[in-house]
């Protein structure tokens, strides 16, 4: 019988790495066969214990020589855009891990490539695959708030108060400190919900890291008009998780979306929606899956890319949508670094 | 494996006391200020044990060290509540692991250890490292998530779904194997797993030769945190050979009670329940509706010893 599951390969056996892999070899429609890491002993440690994925020290090595179907890129940040483009080059199909790049500069040339050759790509911004976003997302894009007026949204978490070791914490090798690596993932939802942003003011702070930032405030303009303002930090207190808050408000209504839940408030009915308060948890959301390894978010990102490759055309979270987050990120960065003036997102 | 004592039929859980919630981060951290002082934890811990409950979970997380502590000193109440660890406390992990990195922070944990020391920096050395090394660092990162509870009863062990299913997606099964072996040969008590992925994992663990997993998963009416559907847990649950607890019963507390138990009461083969308490009236309510509707479930009582063991 012919093997018809998609061949998968991991590039970084770090903690995202071992999820994707967990989960692309658990699913029925696909199996990992392949797998590069530069620790020895993380390749030991997967290589010792099954037989059945081929091993390699070099991604990239990975990339040109093993027989895949699909490769999932979760190595440092800075090694994304090389990776990406190698797949390219062999037209195999990639899912690469969120932020996109260092600087969206390092990423024009892919984006270009990607543009011209609609080959089947994603990129792991996760959090829209979060029930209480995906839900969020619906009434956003039902009308049920009339006209937005503005959107505050924060994203924390308890993780930093020494400072750190390890990549993420080095400019060179992650582009960027709180900001990039998790407010990004706010970015995202906000431009999927309200489209893209057109300028921003932004100011960034380090009280821990000495390289990257640990507290980001951008003040933003998105292109329909709307304006707002997101906060994000790793170094607050007293939140155990990621928490992201997103409130809307509109002529005729509020929306308030987290983690877990969704509060809309209207002023009148919408369809089946009643005036006054509308309330969502999470076991109303819940959708179960096929298997869940630490969140039904990273099996649902995991099956779309999946159905991208089998489509052969671009997933959810397309390259032109990653680097706009990117851009949004480096003119926040470019307007702190002259003290918040407003500074346009390129195109 | 007949001198492996049986589990209690009702466990407490301790969620609250952690500041988790899976209904809603807002309240979790609510419930993390009641319980900020550990005099409170061992309140409830006392107020379980009147009611007749003696046996609680308790995650690794890290202020796990100073409840155990000031649990062991009330000995009249420590002689008699058995602890159920559930392990690894995952948070740490992954923030841990965000903040220098996987295999830094497992080397630095494994490094703790006086046993370990040599092992990390055989690892960091980058030599080569052979399955015998890679299985007792797993060993020694078990010892160190123990270590809090070295003055207590253990009821029995339970590892974290997280680890539980990212073996099962990697096809490294095998490995719950180890776990279970040393957890049985050095603490003396049942190796549970926790999962969110029950069918597949009850499958696999049939097909390594283990008979009467102690295996524990979310499951009540609504199906949350069940996978892959409510129709095929139910299933699996219904099978004998399975020592089954149920978790998330009141699916984070969107459930009452009464409602909740009236549905697990037509699943006479559910060994063992763990409840989340934090008040006095929820826990009479819960611990009321039980012995109603899962009326085999005493209390004070255990489960039949039953022949668990791995057959090669």
């Amino acid at each position: 019988m012919v093997d018809s599951k998609i061949k998968v390969g991991i590039a970084g056996l770090g903690k995202m790495g071992l999820v994707h892999a967990g989960i692309l070899n658990g699913l029925q429609g696909s199996r990992v066969v392949a797998a590069a890491d530069p620790s020895k002993w993380a390749r030991s440690a997967l290589g010792g214990l099954t037989s059945s994925v081929e091993m390699f020290t070099d991604a990239e090595d990975m990339i040109r020589s093993a027989e895949l179907d699909a490769v999932v890129i979760a190595t440092p940040v800075d090694q994304h855009v090389p990776m990406c483009m190698a797949c390219v080059e062999r037209r195999l199909p990639f899912f690469v891990e969120k932020p996109l790049t260092t600087q969206a500069g390092q990423a024009e040339e892919l984006v270009q490539q990607l543009r011209e050759r609609r080959m089947a790509h994603m990129v792991g911004y996760m959090t829209r695959y979060v029930d209480s976003f995906v839900k969020g997302h619906e009434l956003v894009r039902s009308g049920c708030l009339g006209q937005i007026q503005r959107v505050t949204a924060t994203i924390y978490v308890s993780q930093l108060f020494r400072r750190g070791k390890g990549w993420r914490y080095n400019k060179t090798l992650s582009g960027g400190g709180v900001l990039l690596s998790q407010g990004s993932h706010l970015l995202d939802l906000l431009t999927w919900y309200l489209g893209p942003v057109a300028r921003v003011n932004g100011r960034v702070q380090s009280v821990y890291s000495q390289e990257v930032e640990d507290f980001a405030h951008i003040f933003l303009e998105f292109s329909s008009g709307v304006t707002g303002w997101v906060d994000s930090s790793w170094s607050v207190r007293f939140r155990r998780m990621v928490e992201i808050t997103i409130e809307l408000q509109g002529v005729d209504g509020n929306l308030i979306v987290t983690d877990d839940t969704v509060r809309l408030y209207l002023e009148r009915g919408f369809g089946e929606l009643s005036p006054g308060w509308n309330v969502w948890n999470a076991v109303d959301l819940y959708r179960p899956v096929e298997l869940d390894i630490g969140g039904p978010q990273y099996t649902r990102e995991d099956v779309a890319f999946l159905d991208a490759v089998r489509m052969g055309r671009p997933g959810d979270i397309d390259m032109d949508q990653a680097i706009h987050v990117q851009r949004i990120v480096d003119a926040a960065y470019a307007s702190s670094a002259v003290n918040g003036a407003p500074e346009e997102v390129s195109t | 494996m007949t001198a492996i004592e049986p589990i209690d039929q009702i466990i407490a859980g301790h969620n609250s006391f952690f500041g988790v919630d899976h209904l809603s981060q807002a309240r979790g951290a609510e419930k993390a200020e009641k319980f900020a002082n550990v005099e409170n934890i061992v309140g409830v811990l006392r107020l379980c044990d009147d009611l007749g409950v003696s046996a609680v979970m308790m995650s690794t997380h890290p202020r796990a060290v100073e409840v155990s502590r000031v649990l062991a000193a009330q000995s009249e109440l420590a002689a008699r509540i058995r602890i159920y660890p559930l392990v690894p406390y995952i948070q740490k992990y992954v923030r841990g692991s965000n903040e220098k990195g996987l295999a830094n922070l497992v080397l630095d944990t494994i490094g703790q250890a006086p046993l370990g020391q040599r092992l990390a920096l055989m690892l960091k050395g980058g030599k080569g490292v052979v399955r015998k090394d890679l299985e007792q660092m797993l060993r020694l990162l078990l010892d160190i998530e123990l270590l809090p509870f070295k003055d207590l009863k253990l009821g029995a062990v339970f590892l974290h779904d997280a680890l539980t299913d990212l073996a099962l997606g990697l096809g490294l099964e095998h490995l719950l194997t180890i776990y279970r072996r040393h957890v049985e040969e050095t603490y003396g008590v049942r190796a549970g797993l926790t999962t969110k992925n029950l069918p597949l994992l009850r499958d696999r663990l049939e097909a390594m030769g283990w008979t009467n997993p102690l295996v524990m998963a979310s499951l009540n009416a609504v199906g949350f945190y069940v996978n892959p559907s409510l129709e095929q847990c139910a299933e699996t649950v219904r099978r004998p050979g399975l020592d089954f607890v149920a978790m998330s019963t009141l699916a984070s507390g969107h459930l009452r009670p009464e409602e909740a138990y009236r549905y697990l009461g037509q699943f006479p083969e559910i060994r063992s329940v763990v409840v989340g308490m934090s008040q006095r009236e929820h826990l009479e309510e819960t611990v009321q509706a039980l012995r109603q509707h899962l009326p085999w479930l005493d209390s004070r009582g255990r489960e039949e010893p039953c022949p668990s063991e791995i057959r090669e």
